[in-house]
């Protein structure tokens, strides 16, 4: 078993040494670095939605306010990305810590409108007061950081290649992390909060109190992400608290598998290469990805990890004998 | 150990419970009785926080819990069931009963990622408890069941299960027995009764007049939201007032 | 300041009064049925361009292309229903969410590729100079538009409450097992409500496209104020969609006294803080 692990992860870091020097510096390298900046999110997200079941639909919030913290220490402190991706994700968890204590005394689809109107609410923020946000002009220039080695040269992580292995080490630490409080005994307060509130609260369970945590830690990652992408893209604006920026973080979360943090990550590289892929489809590629959506919630609403699993049964052979127990 | 006082409940100009009061000692195990609509889920839902009295109070080894949150006062040792059979459905049976001990565990954020030897070690401590419930309970063997798939009998174990991961110091069942044929109420009474001997104060609520007068040590009787009678099983069952109560609302006689 | 009061609360009740026709529909479906509707913005959407169509295109009287492209939307309403709605029944919510908003980004780039970016006004044959009755000035179309919605409101709640349709429908939303073992028939009258709920935000879309102008993406906003109201009201209530609507509408007027920037904020804060303090919104189940 161990050396099987072992294997796993060398093949894992083989694959991310190998992929920038394989794509190269262009289109594809930066689809990878999108991909990575949104599987660290959703996997984020999945602790709130997927395992907590609260559906936030508020996330782009946290992804904006991570995003534009950052910006503000690069831009009038000159705090580097390390120190803005600590800045980011608390501020984003601050938001959340403050909203949830505020709003989650109710939960279903109160909860819901609330997220809904919290990112509204910071987008017309970032929006209308221009002395601090300039507005919809965005804020531009913010650079990602150079890095110098005494002995080894200057690093300077504007090379898509040096932002992926960054990034890459990040989305490693940040699932793992993700990971690794699903698992724990927190993890399994927030399913407890999911799968039933009141027998939960009926074993000493604070399903408020957890509920607020799980939206927290989700919020934190969210800010993270958030922070990596104003290095990346070196800008940003008030449309990083669009609707549809949640809507691809939930899309990803969901048609992944919720509940698993693997499927999210899995579903955020899908997701971010499918509407790529699309493009041969013209001006009709944002349609279909509205049928495909449609489609996989109708009819594979666990998701596509859970439709590898059970491709993964099928192909392994049977186990002999023993009667399942849960023979239904 | 237990001790309801003027315990009073308005719903919208109807009184649910009018001035309940009585005490719960302390390894007693005490049965709630009354027909259908008298209070006694009302008076559980009181007692574990899950609704707040319009006026009385609530004390548990004499400190005030009147309206506490329910997961407070699981803290502090009360632990409930509930009348419809309440489980974690997608989770397995094993699952279920781990769940119980994070009534008195908790563990944060830093602890998970930086002590993990104290977590290893508690995950360890609740693999041998969970095993140890199971067996009390008659569920062993069924850990990797999944609890939403299990018969309704084994899900009302099940709920008892996970309430007891929680070290409960007084436990209440609500209608542990509704829907048992009558050997599955006996292993019900057994239950009880080890629970007793375990040291867990038991408060029921019970409509099978067998397991009533089978373990009870003493009986309180609930009509239109009031306490009509109040003491040992027979007596109870001698008194007037009680029987004209049931006879007058068509009383259920399930399994007597 | 003071004489710009009566001018203010008008077009208070004006925007109001589309949210709540908006709403109405969402409130159905969301609070009733328990599917949250993010694609409801595209039916205003559809009926606005529907409308469009019908007046430029085919050179139809404004005045029939109304209750034409309503009816429309009333018809696409029930086949939606009969074909992804009726699988989401009994679902979790965030199956719902999920298909409704693959639904809603399908809608719009449609109606983007199909008519393009650009916004367009509904030719109407009602006089866009100002009129004035009293201390307010408004137009025609303006008038036009409170007009119908207040007739259709009434009409909705005739329906509800004096015909056996609309008292089954009722039965069925209170009560889906003790209605169907009644012999009525739900999966048609879910499909007649999520129909007629449709055509309500269609007929808002054609009002404030004769007002205003159409254009794909305005289905988003109008999804957005529609679950605010819905959840304002209390979900499943008709009444409190009306008077919701008309609350999101006036605090949206007269927050422009304060800031017009952060008009559209004050629907949301106000949203939170009734959450806050009355969960259930301002009114219950109908």
């Amino acid at each position: 078993m161990l050396a099987q692990r072992i294997a796993l992860w060398a093949a894992g870091a083989a694959v991310i040494i190998a992929l920038p020097l394989v794509l190269g510096e262009g289109y594809h390298l930066h689809l990878v670095i999108m991909a990575t900046i949104f599987a660290i999110m959703a996997a984020g997200l999945d602790i709130t939605v997927g395992f907590g079941g609260l559906l936030s639909l508020g996330h782009a919030a946290f992804f904006g306010i991570g995003a534009y913290t950052s910006a503000l220490l690069y831009l009038h402190f000159g705090v580097p990305m390390w120190g803005g991706l600590f800045g980011g994700a608390a501020m984003a968890a601050l938001a959340a810590f403050l909203l949830g204590t505020l709003i989650l005394k109710i939960r279903g689809h109160r909860f819901v409108i609330t997220t809904v109107a919290f990112a509204e609410i910071a987008r017309l923020v970032a929006y209308n007061w221009t002395d601090l946000t300039r507005g919809q002009r965005g804020l531009p220039g913010i650079l990602p950081p150079v890095v110098h080695i005494p002995g080894l040269g200057t690093i300077d992580f504007v090379s898509k290649t040096a932002f992926f292995y960054v990034t890459a080490v990040i989305a490693v630490i940040s699932i793992g992390v993700a990971w690794r409080i699903a698992h724990s005994p927190m993890g399994r307060g927030f399913v407890a909060l999911r799968e039933n509130e009141n027998l939960a609260e009926s074993v000493g369970i604070d399903a408020r109190w957890y509920a607020i945590l799980a939206f927290t830690i989700g919020a934190f990652f969210g800010g993270i992400g958030g922070s990596l992408y104003a290095h990346y893209v070196s800008f940003v604006g008030p449309d990083l608290f669009y609707f549809s920026y949640t809507t691809i973080f939930l899309v990803m979360v969901v048609t992944g598998g919720k509940g698993t943090i693997v499927g999210p990550v899995i579903g955020a590289f899908a997701f971010t290469l499918l509407p790529e892929y699309l493009r041969v489809a013209n001006e009709f590629r944002l349609v279909f990805f509205g049928a495909i959506l449609v489609v996989v919630m109708l009819f594979f609403p666990n998701g596509l990890y859970e439709l590898w699993l059970r491709v993964k049964r099928r192909s392994r052979p049977r186990p002999s004998s023993a009667a399942e127990p849960t023979d239904a | 150990m237990l001790e309801i006082s003027d315990i009073t409940v308005n719903f919208g100009g109807l009184a649910a419970l009018s001035n309940v009061s009585f005490r719960v000692d302390a390894g007693r195990i005490v049965s709630v009785i009354g027909p259908n609509g008298a209070g006694k889920t009302t008076l559980f839902n009181i007692i574990t926080g899950f609704i707040k009295p319009s006026g009385g109070r609530v004390a548990f080894h004499d400190a005030d819990i009147t309206g506490k949150a329910p997961n407070r006062i699981a803290r502090a040792g009360l632990v409930r069931t509930f009348q419809k059979t309440e489980v974690f459905p997608e989770l397995t049976v094993g699952e279920c009963v781990r769940t119980g001990f994070l009534c008195h565990n908790y563990f944060s954020v830093a602890q998970i990622l930086f002590n993990r030897q104290r977590i290893r070690a508690f995950e360890l401590e609740c693999a041998a408890k969970t095993s140890e419930i199971l067996d009390f309970i008659g569920l062993a063997g069924k850990q990797d069941a999944v609890a939403g798939e299990l018969s309704y009998g084994e899900q009302r174990l099940l709920e008892i299960a996970v309430g007891l991961a929680a070290k409960p110091n007084l436990i209440l069942l609500d209608e542990p027995a509704s829907g048992m044929n009558s050997e599955e109420a006996e292993r019900i009474i057994d239950l009880i009764e080890r629970l007793r001997s375990l040291g867990t104060t038991v408060l029921l609520v019970e409509h099978n007049m067998r397991v009533v007068m089978g373990i009870s040590d003493e009986v309180i009787v609930l009509n239109h939201g009031q306490m009509i009678a109040q003491g040992p099983p027979q007596a109870i069952s001698d008194n007037p007032e009680v029987i004209t109560a049931y006879l007058g609302e068509g009383w259920n006689d399930a399994g007597a | 300041m003071l004489e710009a009061l009566p001018q203010i609360f008008f077009n208070g009740v004006l925007v109001g009064a589309s949210y709540a026709l908006i709403a109405m529909g969402l409130t159905v479906i969301f609070g009733l049925m328990n599917i949250a509707n993010f694609a409801h913005g595209q039916f205003y959407m559809m009926g606005g361009f529907l409308a469009f169509y019908l007046t430029t295109e085919l050179s139809l009287n404004f005045f029939l292309a109304l209750p034409a492209a309503v009816a429309i939307v009333v018809a696409f309403g029930i086949l939606l229903d009969r074909t992804v709605f009726k699988r989401l029944r009994g679902k979790p919510l965030i199956s719902s969410v999920l298909v409704t908003i693959g639904l809603a980004i399908l809608l719009e780039n449609l109606a983007l590729v199909l008519w393009g970016p650009r916004p367009a006004a509904i030719p109407n044959p009602l006089s866009p100079d100002p009129v004035q009755i009293g201390p307010i000035f408004t137009t025609e179309p303006r008038l036009f538009a409170v007009g119908v919605t207040v007739v259709v409101i009434a009409l909705v709640h005739t329906l509800l409450h004096h015909t056996r349709t609309g008292k089954a429908m009722r039965a069925t939303f209170q009560q889906q097992e003790a209605a169907a073992l009644s012999g009525i028939n739900i999966d048609r009258l879910y499909s007649l409500a999520f129909g007629v709920g449709a055509g309500l935000a269609a007929l808002g879309g054609v009002l404030l496209g004769a007002i205003f102008y159409v254009n794909p993406s305005m289905g988003g906003v109008a999804t957005l104020k529609a679950f605010i109201v819905t959840i304002l009201g209390g979900m499943g209530s008709f009444v409190g969609a009306i008077v919701g609507g008309l609350l999101l509408g006036l605090a949206e007027s007269f927050g422009t006294l304060w800031s017009s920037a952060y008009k559209d904020a004050i629907g949301f804060v106000l949203v939170i803080l009734i959450l806050l303090y009355r969960p259930d919104g301002l009114f219950r189940k109908v």
